[in-house]
């Protein structure tokens, strides 16, 4: 490859030990960053956090190559310096987006080694499944019990190659702007030029206690509320779990309202449908913990998951128990 | 003589005469022991195996397990300050996920029942699907009413909960049928008998099932009347080669249908085992080479699980005669079937031990 196939492999690609070699070679002292790069990075930030970088890797001249791929080290410092874990959570998806887009028209050889550099045991085309279940995607049809496994070996196709490379450079996106970097203190004035759209907090406090549900319900709403993409089923689960212990309608919309393709007015549609406004005219359950086995939602069962059959069981079950300690506040474990 | 002391004696006997030999790492693993219960206390840690069997011989609990974990601090607490570092991978089997009655005294039937999805395990899953080989395998009798499966591979080791989970789904063939049948147009597509994982699996069983000549049989196999089977039967040959390349509308049956032969094949082929111990890496187990409190029989290691007994090969204590009181006829299958006879009289140590220990009889103060 000449510098600049190099240059908009890197772009495409930043995780790279051939990018970090570039950016190393270009001498860039963070102490006095080029303005140009800041902006860029800046402008990088905002992107993810509307839903995704837009790089030039196809541009021709080498100053923008450039600023794109300085971007992302310097990005990643900013966001790094900020306590906001809802920024670092767009920002991530927004990167992961980005890469995406990517790896869908990549071909396959460099499917393969960006796969390995980034810890994806992959061999002849077929992933190792401890690889495979380390970057699991959330997704239902992704359970292993669906893969066509054998001799420690899952065949996958290229949509799934893609999914868990994203995943995988993900984490280690996630685990890098986690740690503060040494000596950079300065350059967090750049966070002021960041703007993100915060949806309001939602409250639970009154007759509703988040404490009290079951991990599989605090996972979902986690992820809810961080943006992470809920598919059909987890959706279901978790409208029908909120509106059962008596979440309001508005609150529950909200839950929502972080998914990459929101719709307000089918959102309510569902959960009035869920409180049986709509449709049948009863209210609906939420799927009990064998359905929710299988759809690969029950996460992290606890004791009190082996007495109970549906997550409003759990529910039930820890307020009652609430209730009779009292203030006690009996811890289940 | 209160039975529990009089067992607790016999369980330091045995101690004091044969060292259990310690788990890999014993100065990282989290124990619990009980007398009254499976586990009153846990949080316990010893520095080697040294320290394992003094504590074996004079405090002598009835019952001791371990953790598949690994800690950096077994013995502190809350648990989240043990620090974990990586734990086995662990599959625990039970008479009560086979049955629903489970007896007192079980039979060498009821355990072989367990014992028929332990081989299901490894000979269906463990081995080809996750490629491991048999001597990662390790096998242990429960003492009581089940096995266990621990693996200890470099490999198991750092996977998290989740990863856990997804195996243990896998093995136990959690799952929707819709994922395998797929309709595709106006085709339905299904697995093919050459692939992987429980894609293979299914298309395999269908076909063997199909062979068979007896129409009841593939009724009870597949979970459908004979109507539908007699169905399937007149076009055989379709059928089969229809599934042979994963076209599965040669036959004469719906997609719900498809759907609940899929339930059928899966339900029979699927592991019955406890889901919970495998994905909880915080679970203690028992030890192996111990002696279980609720037949004083050994945890014993099963190094060939198609000749393995358990109800003979279990058995620790001695053939002399010691003198206990019976207050009930008994059938029992410890060492072969033998009724016991109520009333007080001497039985042969390794008896007297299992029925105290069951609660089927008292021991008996001459002294
Ligand atoms: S067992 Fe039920 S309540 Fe518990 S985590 Fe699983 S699905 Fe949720």
């Amino acid at each position: 490859m000449n510098y600049l196939d190099e240059l908009r492999f890197s772009v495409k690609y930043p995780f790279t030990e051939l990018a970090k070699r570039i950016v190393s070679e270009m001498k860039i002292s963070f102490d006095n960053l080029d303005p140009v790069f800041i902006d860029r990075a800046i402008q990088r930030i905002n992107q993810d956090v509307k839903g995704g970088v837009l790089l030039n890797a196809n541009s021709r001249l080498t100053r923008v190559l450039e600023a794109d791929l300085v971007s992302f080290p310097v990005s990643k410092i900013i966001v790094s310096l900020s306590p906001d874990s809802f920024l670092k959570k767009k920002f991530v998806s927004g990167e992961a987006n980005a890469l995406r887009k990517f790896l869908f028209v990549e071909k396959d050889e460099v499917l393969n080694s960006l796969a390995l550099e980034l810890g994806i045991k992959i061999v002849g085309g077929k992933v190792h499944y401890k690889s495979y279940l380390k970057f699991i995607p959330p997704d239902e049809s992704y359970k292993l019990v669906y893969q066509d496994l054998s001799s420690g070996y899952i065949r996958v196709n290229r949509s799934t190659l893609v999914e868990l490379i994203t995943t995988a450079f993900s984490r280690k996106l996630e685990s890098d702007i986690s740690r503060k970097p040494k000596g950079l203190e300065h350059l967090s004035v750049y966070l002021s030029e960041v703007s993100i759209e915060r949806k309001q907090s939602i409250n639970y406090s009154g007759p509703v206690d988040a404490d009290a549900f079951p991990p599989c319900m605090k996972k979902l709403l986690a992820d809810a509320s961080a943006g992470v993409h809920l598919g059909h089923n987890a959706r279901f689960a978790l409208a029908a779990f909120l509106v059962n212990v008596g979440l309001d309608e508005d609150k529950i919309i909200d839950v929502f309202r972080g998914q990459d393709n929101f719709n307000e007015r089918l959102t309510r549609y569902h959960v009035e449908y869920i409180m049986g406004k709509k449709g049948s005219g009863s209210k609906r359950l939420p799927p009990s913990c064998d359905k929710m086995k299988v759809y690969g939602l029950c996460f992290n069962p606890d004791n009190l998951c082996k007495r109970i059959k549906n997550p409003l069981g759990y529910y039930k079950a820890k307020i009652r128990r609430r209730n009779y300690h009292g203030s006690k506040g009996m811890a289940e474990r | 003589m209160d039975p529990k002391v009089w067992l607790r004696d016999e369980f330091s006997e045995y101690y004091k005469k044969h060292k259990v030999e310690s788990p890999p790492m014993i100065n990282r693993r989290e124990f619990g022991v009980g007398i009254e219960k499976k586990i009153d206390y846990r949080h316990l840690s010893f520095k080697d195996d040294n320290a394992l069997n003094a504590y074996l011989r004079i405090n002598t609990p009835l019952y001791i397990s371990y953790s598949a974990a690994y800690y950096e601090f077994p013995g502190a607490t809350p648990m989240i300050a043990k620090n974990l570092l990586s734990a086995d991978l662990i599959f625990d089997f039970d008479m009560g996920d086979v049955m629903s009655d489970v007896p007192k005294f079980p039979r060498p039937e009821d355990l072989d029942l367990v014992k028929r999805e332990v081989v299901k395990l490894i000979e269906d899953f463990l081995i080809p699907d996750f490629g491991f080989s048999k001597d990662e395998i390790l096998v242990f009798f429960s003492g009581s009413k089940g096995y266990h499966i621990h693996i200890r591979s470099d490999v198991v080791q750092d996977m998290d909960q989740r990863s856990r989970m997804e195996i243990v789904d896998y093995v136990s063939g959690i799952m929707n049928p819709r994922f395998f049948v797929k309709v595709v147009g106006k085709s339905i597509r299904g697995p093919t008998p050459g692939m992987g994982g429980w894609h293979g699996k299914i298309a395999r069983e269908l076909l063997d099932t199909l062979s068979l000549g007896s129409p009841v049989e593939m009724s009870r196999r597949l979970g459908i009347g004979l109507s539908v089977v007699n169905r399937l039967i007149e076009r055989k040959e379709q059928v089969v080669a229809g599934i042979k390349s994963g076209v599965w509308d040669q036959a004469p049956v719906s997609k719900n249908t498809w759907y609940s032969i899929l339930q059928s094949i899966v339900a029979g082929r699927g592991v019955k085992l406890d889901r919970n111990v495998t994905i909880d890496m915080a679970r203690l187990i028992r030890l192996p080479m111990s002696l279980h409190g609720d037949s004083g029989l050994i945890v014993a290691r099963v190094k060939n699980i198609d000749t393995f007994k358990p109800l003979d090969d279990a058995i620790v204590f001695d053939r002399d005669y010691v003198p206990v009181d019976v207050p009930r006829n008994l059938n029992i299958y410890l060492g072969g079937d033998q009724e016991i006879r109520p009333g007080e009289q001497e039985l042969p140590r390794y008896l007297a031990v299992y029925l105290v220990a069951k609660g089927g009889a008292v021991p008996v103060d001459r002294s």
